[in-house]
Parts: C-alpha cells; structure tokens; sequence
C-alpha cells in the first residue's frame, strides 16, 4: 500500500513525545532507582519447593526469631498451579550458609520432607560491582562499533542519528523496567544489547532505502521529500518485522517463565521503542544535521 | 535458456563490493552452474545437520552400539547448567598472597645456594615486594654478580641501596617481567590443579576457564554434592618448618593471649586473614624470621575444635607438599584415619638431612596454613616417610577428609588460596522445568511467525516458512557441532533469531511486492528484490552481530549460550534467508518457468 505519511512535517509533536518519554525514563531510573539484582548488588537467591499449600505468611512465620527473618519472600513460577515454589532473597555474607539454616528452619515449621531446595545462587559483592562496571562498558563500546559502522557504511551525517535512536530506545526500555519495579540482572543485561542490535537494524534499513532514493530521485527533489517517501516506502517492512519479531518476545513473555519474564519484557519494550525511533527520531535527526552541514555528506549539494 | 539470460543484464555490470553500487546489483549471472553450486551446498548443510543432530535420538555410542550407530557422532548438544542442573562456580585465584610466598621460597633458596660462596653475614629478607639483602660492603658487587649469573632475568639492576645506623643492604626489586609471568604461571598452575582434582573426583564433561588475569570460573554439570567445592579450594599446601625456640611456648601463649584479649578475638579457630592479623599485629615482639602459626586442639570424643595453640615458627621452608611421591589413607593408634605420605628421593635426602642437623628440635608439619603436627626430632629419618593426622568431627568425615587430602597431595597443592566468588546450584528439577518452558516458547513462536508468513505472503510466506525451518536446523546442528550448551537464554536466542532471521525474507519480499506493483516480470521482480535488499540485510546483520559479540566477549555462562545463539544465528540466517530461498526462487523461474509469483 502506497502510504503517504507527512512523517517529517510533524517530527516536532513525536520529538515531544520522545522527550517526555526519556525524561520519565531518567526519572524513574535515578530518582526512583533501579532494582538490582543479585547479579550486580551481590546476595543470595534461594528458590524452594513447597509440598503442601503454604503462602508468603507462612514462610515468614517459619523463619520468625532465626537470623534470616528479614528475607525477601515473593511467589516462584506462579502460573504453574500445581506446584507451590517461593524465591528467598538474602543479603550477602562473607562464610554463611544460609542455606542450610534456612532449610532447616522450613523444615521444622513445615516438615522437612515438605521443602525443597530447588537451587542457590550466592554473588560475592567483588563479582556484583565487576559486573556492574562490565555492564556499562559493554553497553558503551556496542554503541560505539556500531556508530563506527554505520559511519562508514553511510557517512557520518547519517550516524548521529542512529545513535541518538539507540540512546533513546535503550533509555526507555530501563526506563520502562525502573517504572515496573522488577529486578534489573544479567539477562535484563543481555536485553538491552540485543535491543541496541535490533534497534540499529531498523535504522539501517531506512537510511538504505534514503540512499537509494538520495541516488534516484532528481536532484530538484528536495530532501524532506525524499526521506519522507523513503519512510513510506518502508513502512510495510517496519510494521511487519516488529509484528514478527514483537510475537517472538510476547510469547516468551508468556511461555518463558519467570526466568525469562524480565527478559522479554524488556525487550517488548525495546522493539516498539525501536520501531518508533526509526521512524521519528533518526531521520528527522539526520534531515536536521545535513540542512546544518548542507555540503557534507552523501547528500550535499541537494535542496532541503 | 540461459544464453538468454545472460544478454538481458549486460548493463548491470557492478561489482558487488564496498563501493555503493548504484540502482540494480547483481551482474552476469550463468545461471546453471551457479544454480548448482547453490544447491549442492545446500544439500551438503543439509545433511550434515542431520548427521550432526540425529545422534541425539539414538541411544549413546559405546563399544556394543551396532554399525550403523557407529558412522554417527555422538550427541553434541549439551544442557547448560541451567537447564542440567549443576554447580556453577567463580573463584578468584589469591596471587598477591603466592607472590609474597614466592619471595619468602626466593629468599630462602638465594642463601642456601651462595652457601659456598661464604657471604659473611648474608641475610636476605622479603619487605613488601622487594627482597633486602644485607652483607658486607666488599661482598656486595661479588653478590651481584652471583645473582646475575644464577638468578638470571629475576631482578632489576641496580639494586637500590639502603644505608641505615650500623649496615648497609641492597635493596631489590624484582623485574616486572618476571613477575607478571610468575603471576601468569601461577594462575594457570592454579587452573590445571584445580582440573586435575575435578578429574579425579569424577564429573562429567566440567569446564574450567580463565577470565582476565585470577578469576576462575568452574562448571560442574550434574553435581549437586557441593564437598567437591571444599576439594577445589584446598590449597593442600603441606610445609616442613622449623619450630623457633626463641620465645619460650607459655610466653608465647601469653604473648599472644593478651592480644587476643585486647582486640576481641578470642576463638577457637582463626581465618587466614585474622592469623595474618596477628602476626602484624605482634611484630614487634617477634623475631624477623619467624611467625606465628596455630595448631587447633580438639576434643577428644567429639572432635569439635577447642582451642588453638600458637607455635612460634620459621617462615623459611625447608620442604613442601611437591616432594611427596605417594599418599594413602592409614589408621592411627586409636583408629583413626590418617594419612601416610612417602617422600622422593630428593626430598627423603632433604629431610633426611633435616632431621639429623636438627635433633631435639621440633618439626612443624604445616598443612593449609595450620600446624598439624610438630613431633619433636628424636632421631634422623632416613625413609622419607611421615603421617599427617586430620582433626573431623567423625569417623565417617575424617574418613572422606582423609580421601580428598590424599587425592590433593597426590594431584600436587594449589599454588595459590583460592576464594569463592560466586556459586550457583541448580537441582535438576528446575532444569528440567526450563526446558520445557523453552521447547515451548520455541515451537509456539515458531508456529505463530509461520502461519503469519504464509497469510501475509502467500507463497513467499511459504518459501520463507521452508527457510525458518532449516535456519533451526542449521542453527542446533552447529551447536551440536562445536558442542555449545544450550541454556534457557539461549532458548530465547533462538526465538529472537528467529523474529529477526524472517525480517531479511521480509525486506526482500517488501521489496519483490514494490516491484511486482510496477508491474515487473518474475524474473525481475526476484533479481531486483535481492539484489536491492542485499545491503540492507548486511549492513543491519552485521551490526546485529556486533552486539551479539561484545556479549560473548564478556557475558558468563547462560548469557554467553544467548550469545552465541544469536551470532550462529545470524549466520544461519543469511545463508538460508538469502542463498537458500534464492535457490528455490531461480528454480521456480529458470526451472519451472512460473510467470508471475505469489507474494
């Protein structure tokens, strides 16, 4: 379908909505404050099966006067009627086994054939802040290949752009995940540079079809109008890869487990946030860049 | 036929490369041997994907499978821990502490071998990480020599000199060379150590690597018994020392009671670090070459630790636990497991020697840090045999401490203290739980995109549908090949590849439909819509692919299966998005000579 959206006459209403969604994102990332995991705070995660119907009371109840009465307590595996799991967050200390105690303590308020240690996870504090430093040094050196990339595959017009999608995707899919309160870990990690990936595809493909267009279009035609019809032109592919790929990440919503729960939320968020910055943010970007460096470029010498 | 072919694209003649080619791609195309080429290829991944995975429905290979079984591989693709259940492990290796060690063996080992030299008044001492030496002034260019020629490469020169009321002492440092390989070595010594006592223990397929310069990183799938941990990290570093008489045992006990008092640290066992803490602590009052080590008394019945006793003990090292040619568990008089340990002949030598220069004097066996035994010398030994005893709770633990001590003496110590990081133990049953969860989300998703291709393509959709199913193909298969595990984000690897590996059919199919509404002929719609849609699938590929490295490069187990899921599938999903529908679409218009496409 030829479609004929005025996408760069009204970049400044979606420039709008783009800010106020990064400002919110800022917001909740820093003031209200991200909830790391144990992956990057260090700590113990404990995960026990439960043989008879027991609730978060209970458990508390059970680990009432031992030193571990301050546990976080949250539901496992909810969806899974027929089993009872609980996770059992813990602060981390240097030579405990808080495991075995708190096995233990279950066992006598519940009956020890009743409970299940499922699995442990301890992570020294060393290992966390590693991480953490590991974690952004990897979110920054992805974004930096990749604005190299896209620097010379197109020209460096093109690439403030692309960055500026990616900065603004990633920003609010943790903004999203900070306003969601659920533990930011490894995985959520892993998500976010796949969504840098992702996001940095899309990009392509539009400043491919601008190219092309740049190429074969008459030279009279000024440049808001070639990119606006190269955002037309792609549009079909757009929508129809987030569809794909936006099935792909609602299933593992659905399906993946708890594990995987954060993940795909995560990146549900990522490909619409991706999506969306193709379309208003990087082009309108690059239009803006190339009518300020108007004989730079692949496109220099054309009318704006 | 294809001499027709061939005058219809004289003027494409652009050469696919790093040049931005203009409007159409694509050159001289014979189509036939391409055509070929193609498929044959394809043909071949076909079939050893299928060579690689089907061994995993047939039972395990061994010396009775039939002959068919055995022109099939074995079964390559492995569970990750998450998905096995397992221990999963991260130590860092203590290499400034085996560095320090190092210096004090150094130290020692320097007097000993200019012994003949007769440097008057040698002594050499370990401050920080140099070595201080202090000798007479005619001697010291003699001794510089000495070191130059026997401890080649070792130090740097010259040495600092330091002068202070009564002597003066050179100072040297080591060379940073030397001691960056030292650190080097040790690490991977530490490795194969800790390698070899996981061999021995017995876990199927573990892997043990190193990240950066001491980190460890232990994989044990299947194990869920977690004394492996406790063998691992047992330095078993066994050390023949001299007891130092200087300070009579009741002051000494005294001495060091006091300050136990004073910094409220009275116990009955002490860390590592508090006994270092002591020892500073005490410095004063101790002579240079000596400090305190503890002996821990238990109770007799219960075996529970009571107490321990400070021994005042030469930090020279006159034997270790490397001359140790044979272990084996023993009884003692009560019946208690011990453990019987025969030296080398050097070593017997050594000790032999020891023992006889040394009568009346006492003999600190100092096994991991703490004394176990200090026998007073009564008369030389000559056979190089000793016995270490073991302070468990009973007779069963002491019994298995016993095994796994005589299982790290003969494996060799660990050169270095080992500290755990990070652990992580998953029971099966959650494993099991993930895959599940896995297959599902795998298999659904993988229906959902299928049946949306063929709605909104139509045909394409089904060529495409074709394409998926071999890239999963592909993508098990050489996982299986390089033996990669497969975790429950690697799962979600594969679906999200899955998502993004239709996107190259759909850029091209977009593509074909724009040209198709031109009202293009077949042949054209599918050479444009390729060649178009080429730059753009790389280009978005490859960048896809940098974050999927940066992410193996530093991610750790489960998150580095995600990664390596997404850069196989990458790959994959060139080859099958892209050569593999192209082989399908040149059949359908060179072979079967369909005028006009469904798309």
């Amino acid at each position: 379908m030829k479609t004929k959206i005025r996408f760069i006459e009204n970049r400044w209403k979606f420039a709008f909505l783009s800010i106020f969604l990064m400002a919110a994102s800022l917001y909740f990332i820093f003031v209200r404050g991200l909830s790391y995991g144990v992956d990057f705070n260090g700590g113990v995660k404990l995960i026990y099966q439960f043989e008879k119907e027991v609730d978060e009371a209970g458990i508390r109840k059970a680990l009432e006067g031992g030193a571990y009465q301050n546990a976080e307590v949250i539901r496992f595996d909810a969806e899974n009627k027929s089993e009872t799991k609980f996770l059992i967050k813990l602060k981390y200390e240097e030579g405990a086994k808080p495991s075995e105690e708190i096995t233990s303590e279950l066992g006598s308020a519940l009956g020890a054939e009743n409970i299940k240690l499922l699995s442990e996870e301890i992570v020294g504090p060393k290992v966390g802040s590693e991480l953490k430093t590991k974690a952004i040094f990897a979110i920054v050196l992805s974004s930096l290949l990749i604005l190299i990339y896209v620097g010379f595959r197109f020209d460096f017009i093109f690439a403030p752009g692309a960055v500026v999608a990616l900065v603004h995707d990633v920003l609010i899919s943790v903004g999203v995940f900070a306003f969601s309160g659920r533990e930011f870990d490894l995985t959520i990690l892993a998500a976010i540079l796949t969504i840098i990936g992702y996001s940095i595809n899309d990009t392509i493909v539009i400043y491919d079809r601008i190219r092309e267009n740049i190429r074969l279009q008459p030279s009279t035609t000024p440049l808001t109008e070639i990119v606006n019809q190269s955002l037309n032109e792609t549009l079909s592919r757009t929508i129809v890869t987030s569809l794909t790929v936006f099935f792909s990440v609602v299933i593992l919503f659905i399906f993946g487990g708890d594990l995987l729960r954060g993940f795909a939320l995560c990146m549900i968020v990522g490909t619409i946030a991706g999506s969306y910055s193709t379309l208003f943010i990087a082009s309108p970007i690059y239009l803006f860049l190339q009518r300020k460096f108007p004989t730079q470029g692949m496109a220099k010498g054309k009318k704006i | 036929m294809w001499p027709l072919s061939l005058k219809k694209r004289k003027k494409n003649n652009h050469p696919f490369g790093r040049d931005d080619p203009d409007i159409r791609r694509g050159r001289p195309r014979p189509y036939k041997s391409m055509q070929t080429l193609k498929t044959l290829l394809s043909a071949f991944l076909f079939l050893m994907g299928i060579y690689v995975l089907v061994p995993h429905v047939l039972p395990p290979l061994d010396d009775n499978s039939p002959w068919y079984r055995k022109l099939l591989p074995e079964s390559g693709l492995s569970l990750g821990l998450d998905l096995q259940g397992g221990l999963y492990l991260e130590m860092d290796v203590d290499l400034k502490d085996a560095f320090q060690k190092h210096l004090d063996y150094l130290s020692g080992n320097i007097e000993k071998n200019l012994e003949d030299e007769k440097f008057a008044g040698l002594k050499i001492k370990k401050e920080d990480e140099t070595l201080v030496v202090t000798l007479k002034k005619e001697d010291q260019d003699k001794f510089i020599e000495k070191l130059r020629t026997n401890y080649s490469g070792l130090f740097q020169y010259p040495p600092q000199e330091k002068t202070d009321e009564n002597s003066s002492s050179l100072v040297f440092k080591l060379s940073d060379d030397y001691k960056n390989r030292f650190l080097d070595t040790t690490a991977n010594q530490a490795i194969e150590a800790v390698r070899n006592r996981i061999d021995k223990y017995g876990v199927a397929e573990p892997s043990i690597t190193r990240q950066g310069l001491n980190r460890l990183v232990v994989e044990l799938p299947g194990l869920e018994d977690e004394r492996i941990i406790s063998i691992i990290q047992k330095t078993g570093q066994l050390e023949f020392r001299l007891v130092n008489k200087k300070i009579s045992p009741d002051e000494l006990f005294k001495k060091v009671k006091e300050y136990l008092e004073k910094n409220n640290l009275e116990k009955a066992v002490f860390t590592k670090d508090e006994v270092d803490g002591i020892n500073a602590g005490l410095k004063a009052t101790l002579p240079q070459d000596s400090e305190i080590i503890f002996e821990i008394k238990r109770d007799n019945l219960t075996k529970k630790p009571l107490t321990s006793i400070p021994f005042l003990v030469f930090k020279r090292v006159e034997l270790t636990g490397n001359a140790i040619q044979d272990a084996r568990v023993s009884t003692g008089q009560l019946g208690e497991p011990e453990v019987a340990f025969a030296l080398d002949r050097e070593g017997a030598k050594i000790f032999a020697d020891l023992t006889e220069k040394n009568k009346g004097h006492q003999l600190a066996i100092v096994l991991d840090g703490n004394i176990s035994s200090a026998p007073v010398i009564k008369n030389p030994i000559t056979d190089g045999a000793g016995i270490i005893t073991l302070g468990g709770l009973d007779r069963a633990t002491q019994l298995k401490e016993a095994q796994d001590l005589v299982l790290v003496l003969k494996e060799g110590a660990l050169p270095a203290n080992l500290s755990l990081q990070a652990k992580t133990k998953i029971g099966p049953s959650l494993g099991a739980d993930s895959i599940q969860k896995g297959l599902y989300s795998l298999l659904f998703a993988a229906a959902v995109i299928m049946v949306f291709m063929i709605a909104y393509y139509r045909g394409g959709g089904l060529i495409a549908n074709l394409a998926l199913i071999f890239n999963l193909l592909l993508i098990f298969a050489i996982l299986a090949l390089f033996k990669a595990s497969l975790s429950l984000p690697g799962f979600a690897g594969i679906v999200l590849t899955m998502g993004m590996a239709v996107d190259a059919n759909i850029i091209i199919f977009e593509r074909m439909r724009e040209e198709k509404r031109a009202g293009k002929t077949a042949k054209a719609i599918v050479e444009s819509g390729y060649g178009n849609a080429m730059s753009a699938i790389i280009d978005s590929n490859l960048t896809t692919l940098i974050s999927g490295v940066v992410l193996y490069q530093f991610g750790t187990g489960p998150i580095k299966g995600f990664a390596t899921t997404l850069i196989i599938g990458i790959a994959t999903t060139m080859f099958t998005g892209i050569i593999f529908t192209r082989i399908i679409y040149d059949w359908l218009i060179y072979g079967r000579k369909v005028k006009s496409l469904s798309i």
